[in-house]
């Protein structure tokens, strides 16, 4: 081994946060809304449209049936911000612990995506006991 | 040269390049590390300051030549 880096994952690319979502709630497959240059306004358990404005957004009839749009806003660095209510993160778990798996499943899906443009091979997959995902990369 | 990726499940992730001497090999890893977040260590180990062994052949083909 000759590198060995450590990365804190941020949330950058759009298709792989779309991807990622999809792959942690299928419900969700299809159903994500995604404004590249714009954002729109969520909208609460009610209907009401709410102060909060994203880019991505999962409509709340696929979070639940209380449930307010989440949504994830665009920053100024080009990171994204996920925007969930209070009732969503206490009482549908959409909470840290969700959020952590989230971005470990968005790291799975800038790995896959870039193995495919690069032409690398993923020669391995495996969840380890920690509940890690290793992948072995074949570059060359 | 492999890449051996780590995504683990507290929003951390590792990238081992292995099987290749020299620094050539570090760019896949660091460019693959740089796109999935920031980067919060970078170790390099003592086999990234060796000399290619494919090179020393060669150059050794050389010097016989």
């Amino acid at each position: 081994m000759s590198h060995y880096a450590t990365v804190q994952t941020e949330l950058k690319s759009e298709d792989a946060l779309v991807a990622a979502l999809e792959a942690l709630q299928t419900n969700w497959k299809g159903n994500i809304q995604v404004f590249t240059t714009t954002t729109m306004p969520l909208f609460d358990y009610v209907g009401k449209m709410r102060k909060d404005r994203a880019n991505i957004i999962v409509p709340r009839k696929f979070v639940g049936g209380l449930s307010n749009d989440i949504g994830f806003l665009r920053q100024v660095d080009g990171t994204y911000s996920a925007i969930i209510s209070d009732y969503d993160r206490n009482s549908m778990h959409y909470d840290d612990a969700w959020l952590a798996k989230l971005k470990q499943q968005y790291a799975l899906q800038v790995v896959l995506k870039q193995q495919k443009a690069r032409g690398y091979t993923v020669t391995s997959q495996k969840v380890r006991e920690d509940g890690a995902i290793e992948l072995l990369v074949e570059v060359g | 040269m492999k890449l051996r990726i780590v995504v683990n499940p507290d929003g951390t992730t590792t990238v081992k390049v292995e099987g290749v001497q020299g620094p050539g090999c570090a760019k896949h890893g660091l460019e693959l590390a740089q796109m999935l977040g920031t980067v919060t260590s970078d170790l390099k180990t003592a086999e990234y300051y060796q000399t290619p062994a494919k090179q020393t052949a060669a150059q050794k083909a050389k010097e016989v030549a």
